[in-house]
């Protein structure tokens, strides 16, 4: 079933994107194996944080650099991409530490998971559930910035006279029309996920306040959270960044 | 002389503040609204009915090594560690009293809990007028939970002002119908009914809400809906034909519950944001581009069509790909530390996500030539009828 869908898929996508669409295909391949590598870097014992970081680099320079060239808006969206993910790096290091959403959440701990694998894994979730959320929040942080970048861009090349502020106004303006589109991406993308979740809690006779407090249900919101964050963050970094690097390089 | 110019700073930073909170009077006033509700959400531990403690010391000592059974290596071991924890009780009968739990975990923290200084947990207290036994049943992460959802709150509005208001309520309306179809679910409703009922509302619901009530909505939200039945068709297709899955290796297993039809709702829904996204973008550019040059022919729109359908695809393509490949990390590792290899785990655990994604992308890319169609045929019908 899975190779019928995909070749549905590839055949789609170079039916409707023609050449844009084989290179949208290589650099999701890319993204894949890149993530696959990490996956492998974290299992034989390689520092979780230093490997999200390098592969977020990685994704980055795939998506943005061999996706939409290397020019001046692929550079104010690599900038702000990253400033973002620094920022928040910080807040989910620490709220990660504090909520306690690494490792298996009450459901696969019910699972028959524990009679099979041995969990002395030498791997720290709690890093791996800070990285699982920073892979999770790129690919829209990404989509917003480059949207605002290009669009920012075209505005520039159509009137040259607008000044830094102009541009950040309207990058500003921009990021409000992509805000609610990509918000309502990123909330029918979990609750999908949510579903079956929600499904089985309520299956177990689990109370509102033990669906709040426990970790099967947090792990979902505090990725879905985070990566909306990220996407409000992305616009007034994205707009000043862009509208700097056009003015004043 | 030093104290007259810090009495002087401190006048200025008092003015400096007093403009920045005039300038800025409702985001002040919305500042502190969503402070006290943090604050109110980090201290209510009496409105709980059970027994809410708050770590406060820990004395944690290694207490021996775990080995792992499924490895080929030999001495392969983590560290065990134990804790004792001081815990205060903040609420019912025993509030204010101190009492000692200890706790195991492995360097790992797979299934186990390292607690820290500061943290909230549930307990278990058994016993009458005195304590017999105290036992941790849970960590409350629910304030965190509220601090995130305060903060995206707070930054939307702040920066999206009547925009943000407007998709934060859609995202609310959503909520409440998904809560809602849930619930008839339970009463004993065919799911795939509710969902199809879902997903018109949702998308009615959402591209009216942010997008206004005009003709622009009206496109997308056909374009959106035809893309949903021709995806979900191939999907059917594509079960009927392919080979069976094994829904054994589904995330939730639940009971003895119809699996596939849970499979099929949560694919239907979860790439239906993806779609509204592709057809509102495109049905907006060409609305636009018929404004401008109302005598612009077919071919031209769909051309244009095409281009802007081309930058959306593959960033939106990877919103999905990251979003659904995240939640693997954790068990692809577990799995791979106990000798199963890459090529299994792909293969045989994670085709759900694969499946998901797949359908989301086949989603989008559909939606792209859809939603041209529906476009030019309505506006272009439309402009020639007036």
């Amino acid at each position: 079933m899975i190779f019928i869908l995909a070749v549905v898929f590839f055949l789609l996508l170079l039916l409707v994107g023609g050449e844009r669409g084989a290179v949208s295909l290589i650099a999701l391949m890319g993204n894949i194996l890149v993530f696959i590598a990490a996956v492998i870097a974290m299992s034989i014992g390689l520092p979780v944080i230093l490997i999200t970081i390098l592969a977020s680099i990685g994704v980055n320079s795939i998506t943005i650099l061999y996706q939409n060239g290397t020019n001046k808006k692929s550079a104010a969206a690599l900038i702000s991409v990253g400033i973002v993910m620094a920022l928040l790096m910080c807040l989910v290091i620490w709220i990660g530490g504090r909520m306690h959403i690494g490792g298996l959440n009450e459901i696969e701990l019910n699972s028959d998971l524990s009679l099979y694998y041995s969990f002395a894994i030498r791997v720290n979730m709690r890093k791996v559930c800070i990285a699982m959320i920073m892979i999770g929040l790129l690919g829209a942080v990404m989509d917003t910035a480059v949207a605002i970048s290009s669009s920012l861009y075209e505005v520039y090349e159509h009137k040259p006279e607008l000044t830094v502020s102009e541009l950040f106004h309207s990058g500003i303006t921009v990021g409000k029309d992509v805000l609610a589109t990509t918000l309502n991406t990123l909330y029918f993308a979990y609750i999908g996920e949510a579903l079956m979740l929600l499904l089985y809690l309520r299956e177990y006779q689990y109370s509102l306040v033990s669906i709040l407090n426990s970790k099967a249900f947090l792990q979902e919101f505090t990725c879905i959270m985070v990566s909306a964050i990220g996407c409000v963050l992305i616009i007034p970094i994205s707009a000043q960044v862009t509208a700097k690097l056009l003015k004043e390089w | 002389m030093v104290l007259q110019e810090m009495r002087l700073d401190g006048a200025k930073l008092q003015k400096k503040l007093r403009d920045f909170v005039k300038t800025y009077q409702w985001q002040t006033c919305l500042f502190i609204v969503m402070a006290i509700v943090v604050i109110v959400t980090f201290c209510n531990a009496s409105l709980y009915p059970s027994e809410i403690g708050k770590v406060v010391k820990v004395q944690t000592e290694q207490s021996g090594d775990m080995v792992n059974y499924n490895s080929e290596m030999e001495n392969i071991s983590e560290p065990y560690y134990v804790q004792k924890l001081t815990i205060k009780i903040l609420n019912g009968q025993y509030k204010g009293k101190k009492v000692t739990v200890s706790n195991e975990f492995g360097y790992s923290e797979v299934d186990t809990e390292r607690y820290q200084k500061g943290d909230r947990v549930f307990l278990r207290i058994s016993g009458e007028e005195q304590i017999s036994s105290v036992s941790i049943t849970g960590v409350k992460r629910d304030q965190y939970a509220i601090l995130l959802a305060v903060i995206l709150i707070f930054l939307v509005i702040i920066l999206g002002k009547g925009r943000g208001v407007l998709s934060l309520c859609s995202i609310g309306v959503n909520i409440v119908v998904f809560v809602y179809g849930l619930v008839r679910y339970e009463e004993g409703d065919d799911l795939l009914k509710i969902c199809a009922v879902m997903i018109v509302i949702f998308t009615v619901g959402t591209l009216f809400l942010v997008n206004g009530v005009n003709k622009r909505s009206l496109v997308a939200i056909i374009s959106a809906l035809v893309t949903v039945v021709i995806t979900m068709s191939i999907f059917l297709l594509a079960m009927n034909y392919g080979e069976e899955i094994d829904y054994a290796a589904l995330d939730y297993i639940v009971g003895n519950q119809e699996l596939e039809t849970i499979f099929i709702a949560s694919i239907a829904i979860a790439g239906l944001g993806a779609i509204m996204d592709v057809s509102v973008s495109i049905a907006a550019a060409l609305q636009e581009l018929i404004m401008r040059k109302p005598d612009i022919t077919f071919r031209a729109l769909v051309h244009s069509g095409r281009e802007i359908g081309y930058d959306i695809m593959g960033t939106m393509m990877n919103v999905l790909l990251f979003t659904y490949i995240c939640g693997l990390i954790p068990l692809m590792l577990i799995k791979m530390k106990n000798e199963i290899s890459l090529i299994t785990i792909i293969r045989l655990q994670i085709p759900f996500e694969i499946c998901r994604f797949l359908i989301g992308s086949i989603g989008i890319v559909m939606a792209i030539p859809v939603s041209i169609g529906i476009a030019s045929i309505v506006m272009k019908m439309g402009r020639r009828r007036a």
